[in-house]
């Protein structure tokens, strides 16, 4: 890591005194228009006919529905895509070293704006969207961008910023036995507290862990989001300090923690969905909750014993609230990419009516559009229906505040000594201070 | 005219020293010509970072001198994790150097498939360290692993390993010294085929025992080659990345948490360059004080 690290600094440097050197010699003979502004006239896919862009993916379900149909859209415009993908760690890793550096190497990546947003709009990384958007000669009539679910735009909008487009939503889950559940009697749980009891009954009177979900440190945040917010907590108010320590916060920690210490296997701090997933497809665990995508992992018989038994619901509600959650990935531009225009037909195209609605009701990849709504028969109607109804009332499931990586590693403390039966109080108090400690 | 000649023979070696300087400088200028960019180069960026409040996007920061290092002295999680590397380090090493030289005073021993033995030891060492450390991950979790359905099979109650925070450490450990015990053995190996073997056949015809021809002529001629050995697994030991955060990604909490994990959670997850500069630096510093020590360790016990 260590001369990575060297290699990397010696990289920007090479690249900063580089693109010191374009931005110079641009800015002696451009004309300092805005390039969404020089498309004028009718729309047209071909405009930008025989460019080349750049597009840097995260290794996803949704990415692997985009590769295949890529060739759509080279037909369509004539631009050529270059796709790199890599795993998450790796991608982040390499979309910041491309933007520090001021790269134009990278024209368009996927981000996960919902958690990194505002720590990513902060170093100005994100071009604003809004003018493409809003120009018809770039933007066609059919995008129809109203019909974005209002609440996930919204979570792109930062100081009046789009920062990316909504490729793919999911949902917080409830994953659970069918078969489990009928033979003890259990009707599927629909508030914490039958989730509670019927992780119970399963443990006492079955060999299976009753239930169980991430507990790794700041993996297991967005996992304890859902029952935070049913229990009337959130993570921040407006001005973005802490207010996941009020009483209901802790109470949630709390629930949290039991329900993984007591119903769930040992060894809960180091899991996450790697560590879960497993367990549920072998048959050892009745009930867990995580992600809505990972239903075609446990469907496939290649993976899991149990593809027949499986059975979806939203997040049971809390004592306060409905609290369901979603994340998402998006798809954001480089602000210093020489092909915007370019890039932002990709964009475009690749969270079109049309692309969106093929890749949901094909491979199951759900968007973020409003009209569409249909889902492939590989997905039964049981996960359909947990996934609507969870997503019609779920929020974001991060903080919303800049240093979201950071206050996901002090939340998940937290949650690692109320899965340990800790003194629970004083750890959220803990961490509400350092939470507090993150922005001025 | 007098004292032209004594000029004449003392300009003749300094001209040749002055070709020598030249053939020195061609032959080693661009190595280290490249060396200095290659290190010299980086490493000042890093300490101008340092020196700063550079925010990732590495525009604008402006000069706060040693706030940085000042504030990484108040930085509790950062001394943890310096004392968490050392005892990696120290630990890891220790064990790996024993190990490996009594494999290799073994697999030196002429019998049958010593040449298979000596291949299979070294395969840790040649595997993908991201791709060994999935699997050791899957092998350390409690209810799915491989090494708890060992410790049952031989009747011993099941560990959580790296989810407990007291052993995740030692298990991390325990990888480290299964991957690179046989970078030290492939070491002595060479080490023992390049012995004189005089000294053992005269200890032989003293009737020494095979334990004291060990300790007391192989052992003490092996101790320079051992040394490098050292040096390099400690240097290594301390930078190691891969397996840690792959296994336990610095958990839980931060009981795995080394420098580099830190250093890497600084840079790449919180976007606060400068900090991570000024941590980093630390860190070179260490190990170079580190590395002088074992040096002089292994020089010293030969005196």
């Amino acid at each position: 890591m260590d001369s990575n690290w060297f290699a990397t600094r010696t990289r920007r440097v090479v690249a900063v005194v580089a693109a010191a050197g374009i931005v110079a010699s641009l800015a002696a003979c451009s004309s300092d228009a805005a390039p969404q502004e020089e498309a004028t006239g009718a729309f047209d896919w071909k405009r930008y006919e025989g460019e080349t862009i750049e597009v840097l993916l995260n290794q996803h379900p949704w990415q692997a529905a985009i590769e295949p149909r890529l060739a759509d859209f080279e037909e369509l415009t004539g631009i050529t895509v270059n796709v790199t993908t890599l795993p998450e760690d790796q991608l982040r890793q390499r979309v910041q070293v491309e933007l520090s550096s001021q790269s134009t190497a990278v024209d368009v990546f996927m981000s996960g704006a919902l958690a990194e947003g505002r720590l990513f709009a902060e170093q100005g990384w994100y071009e604003d969207l809004t003018p493409y958007v809003e120009n018809a000669s770039l933007t066609s009539d059919e995008y129809a961008f109203d019909d974005f679910a209002s609440d996930v735009i919204g979570a792109h909008e930062i100081d009046g910023q789009l920062i990316g487009v909504p490729i793919q939503i999911e949902t917080n889950m409830l994953f659970y036995r069918t078969d489990v559940l009928d033979e003890l009697g259990l009707e599927v749980p629909t508030t914490t507290d039958e989730l509670e009891e019927a992780a119970k009954a399963i443990t006492e009177q079955t060999d299976l862990y009753g239930f169980t979900a991430r507990g790794r440190g700041a993996a297991a945040t967005s996992q304890l989001a859902p029952y935070l917010y049913g229990f009337g907590s959130q993570w921040n108010d407006e001005d973005g300090k802490a207010a996941f320590t009020s009483a209901e916060g802790v109470e949630a920690f709390e629930y949290y923690g039991r329900m993984l210490r007591e119903y769930g296997p040992s060894g809960a701090v180091n899991n996450s969905w790697q560590e879960v997933l497993p367990l549920f497809q072998q048959g050892q665990l009745a009930m867990f909750s995580d992600a809505s995508v990972f239903a075609t992992q446990l469907l496939d018989p290649e993976q899991s014993t149990v593809t027949d038994k499986v059975g979806f619901a939203p997040i049971p509600a809390g004592p306060e609230a409905n609290g369901q959650a979603f994340w998402g990935w998006a798809l954001g531009m480089s602000p210093f990419s020489e092909k915007k225009n370019a890039a932002w037909l990709f964009m475009q195209w690749a969270s079109s009516p049309d692309v969106v609605a093929e890749l949901q009701t094909e491979d199951g990849v759900a968007g973020a559009r409003d009209s569409i709504t249909s889902f492939p028969d590989s997905l039964p109607q049981a996960w359909i229906d947990a996934f609507s109804a969870s997503r019609s009332v779920a929020r974001s499931q991060h903080p919303t505040i800049a240093p979201v990586p950071e206050a996901r590693d002090i939340i998940g403390n937290a949650v690692i000594t109320a899965i340990e039966g800790g003194d629970v109080e004083a750890a959220v108090e803990q961490a509400g201070a350092d939470f507090d400690g993150l922005t001025p | 005219m007098t004292t032209s000649a004594p000029t004449a023979v003392t300009t003749r070696p300094r001209r040749r020293a002055s070709r020598e300087i030249g053939f020195r400088a061609a032959f080693l200028g661009p190595a280290l010509g490249l060396l200095a960019l290659l290190v010299v180069v980086p490493l000042i960026y890093t300490i101008t970072l340092a020196v700063q409040d550079m925010p990732a996007s590495l525009r604008g920061g402006t000069f706060v001198g040693l706030d940085n290092f000042a504030a990484l002295a108040g930085d509790g999680r950062f001394w943890a994790a310096t004392a968490r590397t050392f005892a990696y380090s120290l630990s890891a090493v220790v064990i790996e150097t024993v190990l490996g030289v009594l494999i290799a005073v073994a697999l030196h021993q002429e019998f049958r498939s010593r040449s298979l033995l000596r291949s299979l030891v070294l395969l840790p060492m040649i595997a993908t360290p991201v791709a060994i450390s999935m699997v050791w991950r899957l092998m350390f979790q409690p209810q799915l692993g491989v090494l708890n359905s060992i410790l049952e099979a031989v009747g011993l109650s099941p560990l959580d390993w790296v989810a407990d925070p007291a052993l995740a450490l030692p298990s991390l450990i325990l990888v480290d010294v299964w991957e690179w015990t046989p970078l030290i053995t492939l070491i002595t190996l060479a080490g023992l085929a390049g012995l004189p073997s005089e000294p053992l056949e005269a200890a032989m015809v003293d009737g020494a025992s095979p334990w004291r021809r060990f300790w007391h002529v192989t052992l003490p001629m092996l101790r320079p080659v051992i040394g490098v050995a050292v040096l390099l697994r400690f240097i290594e030991a301390m930078r190691t990345f891969d397996p840690i955060f792959v296994i336990t990604g610095g958990g839980p909490r931060e009981a795995t948490e080394t420098l580099n994990l830190y250093v890497y959670q600084l840079a790449f997850q919180y976007l606060r360059p400068s900090y991570a500069a000024a941590a980093v630096i630390v860190f070179v510093i260490f190990m170079v004080l580190c590395s002088l020590a074992v040096v002089r360790l292994s020089k010293g016990e030969k005196r």
